[in-house]
């Protein structure tokens, strides 16, 4: 018996070494990179060590522990010791990516976060940079205009312009999508605007294509997708 | 890296009123507790001290007025009566004894934790603030208010209503010249470690409370949220340790328990606008003998009121989607909190405080998302991850009701 606990307690130190360095080798490199690249579900299997370590507590303390509480500790093996295991590889996995001098900056983890979307928000915030503070109208605050119609997201990414929804309004900025997010294609404005100038974005470049003397007209945009910016007459 | 080091300092130096106020609620005697959850009180006051400077009396904040306010509210702390510190620098004296010791296994787990939540504060230095609410909300408005100083102004740009605990926790991050408002939230888990490990170490044995704290810690998304700048986590470390110390409110009857427990408990208000607080505050009446006698058929009685909403045709809805969304979503702690249960009954158990509590929150879901339901119909079915990260409570909850399976012979430490 001595000889099998001995042998449950080196089989749950090695499975939990392991269990750490995969749970590294996920936070290190992205969501699902272990089933990727070595076809294992990690999470899925994440209980092995589990199952050792309450094989030892099992024969470790099936005499000295009533019933219920060799119960409650064989638990905490099976449920506590896989989620210990997942944050020392990801705490593991975070020194290493510091120790390595990987560059994190707030663009990144916008971008991370809204992805291309957030590639043109900003690319119009930079280009009102010199404008006095002023107010924007966005797309309804639905489907598909998942970010570029959302105000919150909206007003957090171009602070300090502010964001609205409402068309009545006669601010002198309306924010032309074409975001797609969760729903079919709707190109916005949906509707015709005077304009002085219209602003494109050009995804190629980054830069915009300014066109003046013409008028919002949904109808002739439709093809193009555009992301840009109408200044009203 | 000089702003680090000064952001580190300022950050830190919120637990210094923190440290003071905790002396005078639970009395010189017990330090190491003081000293765990100081991050954690003295977070709230010298926020709340900004937020009423700001809202009340108009003072737009700038670093001037705000590190003053810190002065201020340190000062007010150090006020009560200075009592004799030696079993504190008897305390700090036996702390570094212990490192000459030999290791025990206990020890070495005790360590590997302590190591895990100091690599996690270091490396927060080096994140920046992801994930949506985090962007839109609480750092959005932390940014708003470093520049423009005013509270007021920003719930146009922003959702109303949230609490500004965690804005003004960035706000002071931003303040000192960090980058990043990260280092916030491991102060979070390290208190919750640090608080769950010290009370339980009053009346259980180390290894004891040193595995109730990693099982705590360990539960779904707990450690995760370290690393997200939400408030579901500040939420959780205030809401249990709110309870636990009510919990030794109705063990030990000792009114310093009681009013860390109301103090702890009434900060949730100040994380978000949730009542599952109302739960720890209805949970003090189990101090009262008669109910403490009839809190087995209070359970029985929570646990009939749950089946009854099940199978009400008007809460059947909500009631099977939360039982989907939360309950069996945070497998198997609903199959350990029915272990508890039924080993309660027939123990003849005269513990039912976790199981009350774990009922109570639970009871507060159902019915917050009732009215939630009146308000926009069918709107939270689809937000379940939401409601998730909302109940991640619920664990360390059940997992303390391990607390009453042990017999005293095992648990009580020898000097108690």
């Amino acid at each position: 018996m001595k000889f099998l606990t001995k042998l449950a307690l080196v089989a749950s130190i090695a499975t939990t070494l392991i269990f750490i360095y995969l749970f590294y080798l996920e936070s290190f490199n992205y969501d699902n990179y272990v089933f990727a690249t070595l076809h294992f579900n990690l999470k899925r299997f994440a209980i092995i060590p589990g199952i050792f370590w309450s094989s030892w507590t099992f024969l470790k303390f099936k005499k000295s522990l009533k019933l219920i509480q060799l119960a409650l500790l064989i638990t905490f093996c099976f449920v506590s010791i896989p989620a210990a295991i997942n944050a020392t590889g990801m705490v593991a996995a975070k020194s290493h990516q510091i120790l390595l001098g990987q560059d994190y900056t707030f663009q990144k983890s916008l971008y991370k976060t809204f992805g291309n979307d957030y590639v043109f928000i900003n690319f119009i915030k930079n280009y009102l940079s010199t404008e006095p503070t002023t107010t924007m109208i966005i797309p309804p605050n639905k489907l598909p205009w998942r970010h570029t119609g959302n105000p919150q997201i909206m007003n957090s990414l171009l602070y300090p312009i502010e964001t609205t929804n409402n068309t009545k309004y006669g601010y002198p900025y309306i924010l032309i999508s074409s975001e797609e997010d969760g729903a079919a294609y709707h190109l916005w404005p949906d509707f015709k605007v005077p304009a002085k100038e219209i602003i494109i974005y050009n995804w190629e470049t980054g830069r915009p294509d300014i066109i003046t003397g013409r008028d919002w007209n949904p109808d002739e945009w439709q093809e193009q997708k555009p992301w840009g910016l109408i200044i009203r007459k | 890296m000089t702003n680090n080091f000064t952001g580190i300092i300022a950050i830190l130096a919120l637990s210094i009123p923190g440290f003071f106020i905790n002396l005078t609620v639970l009395g010189r005697k017990r330090p190491a507790e003081s000293l765990a959850l100081s991050w954690l009180t003295g977070s709230v006051v010298v926020t709340l001290a900004l937020y009423a400077l700001n809202t009340y009396l108009n003072i737009g904040l700038n670093p001037w007025v705000s590190v003053l306010t810190f002065m201020t509210v340190t000062f007010i702390s150090l006020l009560p009566p200075a009592g004799n510190l030696t079993r504190f620098n008897l305390y700090i004296k036996n702390f570094f004894k212990t490192f000459r010791e030999k290791i025990t296994p206990i020890k070495a787990a005790g360590y590997i934790l302590t190591i895990l939540l100091l690599v996690s504060f270091i490396t927060s230095f080096f994140f920046p603030v992801a994930d949506w609410d985090a962007i839109t909300v609480f750092d959005f408005r932390a940014k708003i208010l470093f520049n423009e100083g005013v509270i007021k102004d920003m719930t146009i740009m922003t959702y109303a209503g949230y609490p500004m605990y965690t804005s003004l926790l960035h706000y002071w991050a931003y303040l000192t010249g960090l980058w990043t408002a990260m280092p916030v939230y491991p102060l979070f888990t390290a208190s919750f470690a640090a608080g769950i490990y010290f009370v339980l170490k009053r009346f259980l044995t180390k290894p004891v409370s040193l595995l109730i704290t990693i099982a705590c810690l360990a539960a779904p998304r707990i450690f995760a949220n370290t690393f997200i700048a939400y408030t579901n986590l500040p939420y959780t470390v205030f809401l249990i340790l709110g309870a636990l110390y009510i919990y030794l409110w109705t063990e030990e009857r000792d009114w310093r328990d009681l009013l860390m427990g109301i103090i702890l408990s009434a900060a949730t208000f100040w994380v978000r606008s949730f009542p599952f607080a109302v739960v720890n505050f209805g949970l003090v009446f189990l101090a009262i003998p008669f109910i403490k006698k009839y809190a087995k058929y209070l359970s029985l009685l929570t646990i009939g009121a749950v089946l009854v909403l099940y199978f009400l045709p008007v809460t059947h809805a909500i009631a099977d989607y939360l039982k989907w969304a939360v309950y069996e979503y945070y497998s198997p702690y609903w199959v350990v909190f029915i272990a508890f249960f039924l080993s309660g009954l027939f123990s003849e158990s005269k513990n039912w405080f976790w199981i009350l509590a774990y009922t109570g929150y639970g009871l507060v879901l159902l019915a917050g998302t009732f009215v939630f339901n009146q308000k926009w119909p069918g709107y939270y079915q689809g937000i379940y991850d939401a409601v998730r990260r909302m109940m991640i409570f619920i664990n360390p909850a059940i997992i303390l009701a391990a607390i009453s399976i042990f017999p005293k012979q095992i648990l009580v430490k020898k000097d108690a």
